[in-house]
């Protein structure tokens, strides 16, 4: 469970930082580039702190 | 007084217990838990501040791009030649070593003096949260130029988020250390974001062909904002080794390095300053550039990123003002024998609180990281002057330890003396540390050497 954690939070992490470039490239509005990285960084939250609770 | 002195380092001293002995060998560590530690730790709230100023103060792209790596470079050198061997050869904390060398009396000083520093520190950083806070309230943010509050609404929220702030670090500084610790990797994509998101604003095109032009004309274009002071590559390079002194050169790093296994640990260091300062100077430099060079951290990572821009500069500000409140508190903890760690962190946090309204600690943040690191740099020269230098002249080390002062003299008379001979010289604030270390090297030095030659006698007289 540890690991699909941790793998879930590098996804939402990575989704974070892919968000800007699909907006720069024209993909992406302004908007929905907004959304979708503040629907990442709050996975990343849930997941992260899920996966540091569980090394403690 | 005397006994005064005495009670109040021994109340000191059993605050620091814990660290007392030099570390374990079972307990050192690896250099690669540095480079995440330092990876994690130099991400803060002020990095949304101190790129933006090196747009205003007209820093152009190319001295931006080269000061920052030369800077950074010597910032790393420093971590790794000055202040990890010391930290590996004494295994001892700055503190525990201060007082061997400048008696419990001086670290008592140093550790007050470190407080007060803590607590600016930690107002900026609530300045800048505020400035993300009073975003979503309509709170005016203070200009550039201001030195007191603006509003009384600044004030008001200034101070509640400094209170929220103090409580949260009263009751939970450790679990709030494992929340820092769970942020910091989010905060590289959310500057990444903020900045490429900013670039199509700026009229960089899709294949990044003319990024550099951009950056030369919109972003770094050399000109400075009106009321700011031209900046060149010399600024960046200094503002970059300086930005951490009083963590290298003057050695409160030591607290870290003590468990490196080698002193090669120090060059661990560079994870914090490339993909750390570097990084994020840059991209909060394109944020600035993006709303036209004004200075509202809220407001640049709102435009850049939103809400989850917003939630940076409020999380980066809390999670860094948290252990910056706890050090405040536990320094200030050794004048306030018999308080209990709560109270002194609430006293420490309440005058953050007030420090933050005052929007000069947070616009003019770059001098005031200068004053800082100018500040404690002399203890830094004395530790090494006492480790490297006394040694190869053959003069004693340690000799408040030996003959049990409570203040070295000569090692407050280096520290002031430094101090007023920086204040003196006829340089910029940036400069000024570089030969004062040189003077506060030599000047301790010398007077270890006379202060030796007088105890030589008296010694061979009591034999």
């Amino acid at each position: 469970m540890r690991t699909v954690l941790g793998i879930l939070s590098l996804a939402s992490l990575a989704v974070c930082t892919a968000a800007p470039f699909l907006f720069f490239s024209g993909r992406l509005g302004m908007d929905m580039y907004k959304t979708v990285l503040l629907a990442a960084s709050v996975a990343y939250f849930m997941f992260a702190t899920a996966w540091a609770a569980r090394k403690a | 007084m005397p006994k005064r002195i005495a009670r109040l380092t021994a109340q000191m001293d059993s605050l620091y217990e814990y660290d007392r002995e030099p570390v374990a060998p079972g307990k050192l560590q690896s250099g690669w838990k540095f480079a995440g530690l330092f990876a994690g730790e130099h991400v803060a709230a002020t990095e949304f501040v101190i790129g933006p100023f090196f747009v205003l103060h007209g820093v152009t792209a190319a001295d931006l791009i080269s000061g920052l790596l030369i800077g950074n470079a010597l910032a790393v050198f420093s971590w790794a030649f000055l202040c990890a061997p010391i930290a590996v050869g004494t295994r001892l904390t700055l503190y525990w070593y201060l007082r061997r060398v400048a008696g419990p009396g001086l670290t008592l000083i140093y550790n007050v003096a470190n407080a007060f520093l803590y607590c600016i520190l930690a107002g900026a950083m609530i300045s800048v949260s505020a400035t993300a806070v009073g975003l979503l309230l309509g709170v005016d943010i203070p200009l550039l130029t201001d030195v007191l509050p603006n509003s009384t609404a600044w004030v008001a929220l200034t101070f509640l988020i400094g209170v929220a702030f103090t409580v949260m670090a009263i009751l939970g500084f450790q679990k709030l250390s494992k929340f820092a610790a769970v942020c910091s990797p989010w905060l590289f994509p959310i500057f990444v974001a903020g900045a490429v998101a900013m670039l199509p604003r700026l009229g960089v095109r899709p294949d990044f062909s003319n990024f550099w032009e951009i950056a030369q004309t919109r972003i770094w274009t050399g000109v400075p904002t009106p009321g700011q002071e031209p900046f060149h590559i010399w600024h960046v390079v200094f503002f970059a080794w300086f930005a951490n002194l009083a963590m290298h050169v003057a050695l409160s790093d030591m607290a870290i390095f003590r468990y490196a296994k080698s002193w090669r640990a120090g060059f661990a260091s560079a994870f914090g300053m490339y993909p750390g300062h570097m990084l994020a100077w840059i991209c909060s430099g394109v944020m600035v550039a993006g709303i036209n060079r004004e200075m509202n951290p809220g407001l640049m990572a709102y435009e850049a990123a939103g809400i989850a821009g917003l939630l940076a500069v409020v999380i980066a500000g809390w999670t860094t003002a948290n252990p910056t409140l706890y050090r405040a508190g536990l320094a200030l903890q050794s004048v306030t024998p018999n308080w209990p760690r709560w109270k002194v962190t609430l006293v420490a946090g309440l005058l953050t609180s007030v420090l933050a309204s005052f929007p000069v600690f947070f616009m003019k943040l770059l001098d005031y990281v200068a004053i800082y690191g100018l500040v404690l740099m002399p203890v830094g020269a004395i530790v090494f002057a006492e480790y490297w230098i006394l040694p190869r002249f053959g003069i004693p080390r340690h000799r408040a330890e030996r003959l049990g002062l409570t203040i070295n003299w000569n090692a407050l008379l280096v520290w002031i003396g430094t101090l007023l001979f920086c204040v003196a010289l006829p340089l910029h604030l940036y400069f000024k540390w570089l030969p004062g270390y040189f003077v506060a090297l030599s000047l301790y030095s010398l007077l270890e050497a006379a202060a030796n030659r007088k105890e030589t006698p008296r010694t061979a007289n009591a034999r």
